[in-house]
């Protein structure tokens, strides 16, 4: 893995539970160390960043350390806003009898799963198009596998709905020309009287929102997707423990993250038993992590692994975190002065 | 009516029309009702949430919907439907 | 006697008729509103309904009804003698087919613009509209085959005529691209268009072109007829403004013109009618004047094709009730005057009663096109100053197109219908538009050869056949007009006289050729004959009960 940090964009995933937020907690330290501005991004529904950090962080920008800022998004403030906006302007429409039906409408529509997602991938899409130009690195903890890959294959389902859609009003808009040919003569009065013209102008205008709308929904997605499958801009951190479920978890979850051309850059083996623990019990146990480690380094040969032991306390805190960065840092060999900067007090 | 040369022309001039009407005026009902088609099928899918069809999209149809709105309800009176037919979405 | 007699007195007449006798139609029967708003306003949607002028309206009615049928069907019937030809023409267009497409645009207009078929269901009943739809399709088959086996005849017949017809598409191509593409105005493509048109008629006097005598095993007639089906499969799916729209304009002037030089040249040329005025000796093998004078003769006399027309889309475009008189009458006038022109043409355009007769040797046949273009091209080039091979070529290409153009629009709707019943009966594969259009080619073609055998000679068969259908429907339309007038308690008898005469007459046809065609040994048409009876039978039932039903209901009320 060449410089973890010379990429723009990281997702850390895997699945619940096995230290996802803290990994990302860690290089987001190390980065902002390092003097990049980093912005750590929490998708997961179930916001754990703020707790490791020991603050509260939300759905604005908060600054966790120099150069280390903290952000986690709350999809139902997206679309409830986005709902906000639809509501308005449907309401303006029509007559205000209608208004409660348009709001029972459209608060069915709020919670449904798929607009959490989207008013998710939103929020992220302009984050990796807008915050490249603020920060230097973006993090982002996402949530346990099932979503997150549903989130990541978002663009190209959207790309390919927006494409179609664009389709469908290109075919219209060339049969309006069609009939614009074939149409009166509108420099003479006909003598039926205006036809045409006037049904004309807010069809035209219409079509012409819908358009710009979609043009501007479609030039997002195809952004995001090229941002999401671009090896050089965007690195996925697979993070497991060498347990049963977490590791066929992580082969399906590479197994789609392939598909989809998301680059991943490495694993990080976490919560292993320390040399130090002792005892029968441990002893076991210890045996039995050996068998999956070896399954581990088999399945997943080609990807580079970083191996972390199980700290004897709680993770939270700058000290902690730091700790277990310089930990993940001098596994993947990197460069010495970022090493030392993060090392001095 | 006099032959002169105004005369003429606005002979002229009609004779124009009434070759372009003869010309244009079969096949504009073809094409109209093939966009008028097209268009249908474009507002449908905007509202394919609420007719029950599970659309990946929601989140953006959504906000397309009040712009077809208008369309949507031209579309049902077209179709001989005095009202919406959707129990859930009523629009007059 | 002269020709210019009967030109004469049957111009008069149907002038007449359309000042007086159309007008008291107008007024006491039918009762036009000029303030009733019809359904091109009050359900105007510039889609289907939308208000046109009616001399635009006028010329489009004209020029779609006004095909090859009202040069055929004359054709074939002057065998007769040309005096009962002349009578059935212009009482006809007159009393019958003026009636018949005025008042099915009236009828249509005053029902929100549905089209016969559909007020046959509620007017009369549900099964006489699924009869209306049974028999259209069958006479759509019937046109396209007839029509097909019509031009190759007249291919073979005038080979001068196949370079020309050709490059009409060609024509109509550069035309398309000139107004749709290039968005130049009409009046330069039409010019260019025109002196195209009629300066490779030229050619064709200098390049004839006949097909090889056999080639796999079928004559030069049957190949022309596969040519004439690739190439309307193909028509119908080409993008509208690219050969469908020009080629109708370009028929339109070419009947204007037409007309203009056939009638012109009568007056001028004054040349002798040497038929016979009623036929004596009629050929071996003739079917008697009664009753099948009146379904050789369809279009140009009455023809229910033209209600299709008329309450298809015309009467969604109508502005004033009042353009109804103008339109639809005034229509069928028009044809009435193609079929006029054609009877003196076949019957003054022979040089003797000898050479006339060598012609009308058999009924059917090869007469047709080919007939009225040898007759025409000699009146045309005595009374002008063209050559007999450019006239001939001429008239030729002018009928050709008429029936390539009924052909074209012929599959086209065979394969909506076709679609249409993939719908209803939920069968996916006639959804598809290649298969639907397949099948109806098919069809056609099955029929072609079916009828005529492998030389696709008899073809003309189907003539008597597409006739009598078409009656069929004419009956069926004046009985939903009459049933509308009974309704509305007023005369009658002007829309029931022509419906009980045509379908008598229909009916007792089909009977004759039952008979004629299984002593000739052709079943496949004799079937379908069969089909025709009982359809007519069904007709006459349901006519019977509506009618005394809904007297019962007015006298009642």
């Amino acid at each position: 893995m060449d410089h973890l940090f010379d990429r723009r964009i990281i997702f850390v995933g895997g699945k619940g539970g096995v230290g996802k937020t803290t990994t990302a907690g860690a290089l987001g330290l190390m980065a902002a160390d390092s003097g990049r501005a980093t912005l750590l991004v929490s998708t997961d529904p179930a916001h754990s960043l703020g707790d490791v950090f020991d603050t509260r962080i939300g759905n604005e920008e908060t600054s966790l350390s120099p150069n280390l800022t903290g952000l986690e998004i709350d999809p139902e403030a997206e679309a409830e806003r986005h709902i906000a906006t639809v509501k308005m302007s449907m309401k303006s429409l029509v007559a205000p009898k209608m208004y409660k039906e348009i709001d029972r409408q459209l608060e069915l529509a709020r919670h449904s799963p798929g607009t959490m997602e989207a008013a998710l991938l939103e929020r992220m899409a302009d984050l990796m198009a807008d915050a490249r130009s603020r920060f230097d690195l973006l993090i982002f903890d996402t949530a346990p596998s099932g979503h997150t890959i549903r989130l990541l294959s978002l663009p190209e389902v959207l790309s390919a709905w927006s494409d179609g859609m664009l389709g469908h009003q290109d075919r219209s808009r060339r049969l309006g020309e069609l009939l614009r040919v074939f149409g009166r003569d509108h420099s003479r009065e006909d003598e039926f009287g205006m036809i045409g013209g006037s049904k004309e102008e807010p069809d035209d205008s219409r079509d012409g929102r819908i358009q710009d709308i979609l043009l501007t929904r479609r030039r997002k997605f195809h952004r995001a997707r090229a941002l999401l499958t671009d090896p050089t801009v965007t690195a996925f951190l697979l993070v497991l423990t060498a347990e049963r479920l977490p590791i066929l978890e992580s082969r399906k979850m590479l197994d789609l993250l392939r598909k989809f051309d998301v680059p991943v850059a490495g694993m990080v083996v976490n919560r292993l038993l320390p040399p130090e623990a002792d005892g029968d019990f441990l002893q076991e146990r210890r045996a039995q992590e050996q068998e999956y480690r070896d399954e581990i380094d088999s399945t997943f040969a080609r990807l580079q692994r970083v191996h972390l032991n199980l700290l004897p306390h709680d993770v939270h805190g700058v000290e902690t975190l730091l700790e277990i960065g310089r930990a993940i840092l001098r596994q993947l060999g990197q460069p010495r002065e970022d090493l030392r900067a993060a090392e001095a007090p | 009516m006099r032959i002169t040369w105004a005369n003429i022309k606005r002979w002229f001039r009609r004779l124009a029309y009434l070759a372009s009407e003869a010309y244009n005026a079969p096949y504009r009902g073809m094409v109209a009702r093939a966009k008028r088609e097209q268009d249908d099928l474009f507002m449908l899918l905007i509202f394919s949430e609420m007719m029950g069809i599970p659309n990946p999209a929601t989140y953006y149809t959504l906000e397309l919907q009040p712009i077809m709105l208008e369309k949507f309800h031209e579309w049902h009176k077209r179709a001989g439907m005095e009202h919406s037919p959707l129990d859930d979405f009523r629009c007059c | 006697m002269t020709a210019i007699v009967p030109a004469l007195i049957g111009m008069v007449l149907i002038a007449v008729g359309y000042f007086v006798y159309s007008k008291f139609i107008a007024e006491k029967i039918y009762q036009l509103d000029p303030n009733f708003e019809t359904p091109a306003h009050s359900m105007r949607d510039d889609v289907d309904f939308t208000p046109t002028n009616r001399v635009v309206l006028w010329g489009h009615h004209f020029t779609s009804v006004a095909g090859a049928a009202p040069i055929i069907g004359p054709a074939i019937a002057v065998i007769w003698g040309w005096l009962p030809a002349f009578i059935w023409v212009i009482g006809g267009t007159i009393f019958f087919a003026g009636v018949h497409d005025f008042g099915a645009i009236w009828a249509s207009v005053r029902n929100q613009g549905r089209s016969i078929g559909s007020l046959t269901g509620d007017v009369v009943s549900l099964r006489a509209r699924t009869l209306f739809m049974i028999v259209i399709f069958f006479l759509l088959m019937m046109v396209n085959a007839v029509f097909a086996v019509s031009i190759s005849n007249a291919f073979v017949a005038t080979p001068s005529s196949v370079i020309p017809s050709w490059s009409a598409i060609a024509v109509a191509v550069v035309i398309g691209v000139l107004i749709y593409k290039m968005k130049v105005p009409l009046l330069w493509p039409t010019v260019v268009g025109v002196i195209m048109l009629y300066s490779v008629m030229y050619l064709g006097e200098l390049f004839p072109v006949e097909l090889p005598q056999t080639f796999m095993g079928l004559g030069a007639a049957p190949q022309w007829i596969i040519i004439l089906f690739a190439y309307a499969t193909i028509a119908s799916m080409l993008p509208v403004w690219l050969l469908l729209q020009p080629r109708d304009y370009i028929n339109g002037i070419q009947l204007i013109i037409g007309l203009g030089l056939l009638f012109g040249a009568v007056f001028i040329a004054n040349p002798t009618i040497v038929a016979p005025m009623y036929n004596t000796v009629v050929p071996e093998g003739t079917p008697p004047l009664l009753p099948l004078l009146f379904v050789t003769i369809a279009c140009g006399a009455l023809s229910g094709f033209h209600g299709l027309v008329a309450s298809g889309t015309t009467s969604k475009q109508l502005n004033k009730e009042t353009d109804a008189r103008f339109v639809g009458y005034l229509g069928s006038s028009g044809e009435g005057l193609l079929a006029l022109v054609t009877i003196i043409a076949v019957s003054a355009g022979f040089a003797s009663l000898g050479e006339w007769q060598t012609v009308y040797a058999q009924f059917g046949g090869t007469i047709g096109i080919s007939t009225f273009v040898a007759g025409g091209s000699q009146i045309v080039s005595d009374g002008l100053p063209l050559s007999q091979a450019f006239a001939a070529t001429l008239l030729a290409v002018m009928a050709i197109l008429f029936a390539a153009t009924t052909m074209d629009t012929g599959v086209r709707l065979q394969r909506f219908i076709i679609q249409e019943w993939g719908t209803i009966y939920k069968i996916p594969a006639l959804q598809n538009g290649y298969i639907a259009t397949f099948l109806a080619v098919g069809a056609c073609l099955a029929l072609a050869f079916g009828a005529g055998g492998a030389d696709g000679q008899g073809g003309m068969l189907i003539w008597p056949l597409f006739g009598t259908t078409n009656q069929l429907l004419a009956g069926l339309t004046l009985l939903v007009i009459s049933v509308m007038l009974v309704k509305l308690r007023r005369r009658y008898i002007f829309t029931l006289v022509p419906m009980v005469f045509v379908t008598t007459m229909s009916f007792l046809a089909a009977i004759y050729q039952l008979w004629d065609l299984f002593n000739g040994g052709s079943y496949m048409l004799m079937t379908l004959d069969v089909v025709v009876i009982i359809l007519a039978i069904f007709v006459i039932l349901e006519s019977t009960s509506a009618f005394s039903r809904e007297k019962k209901a007015a006298a009642a009320s």
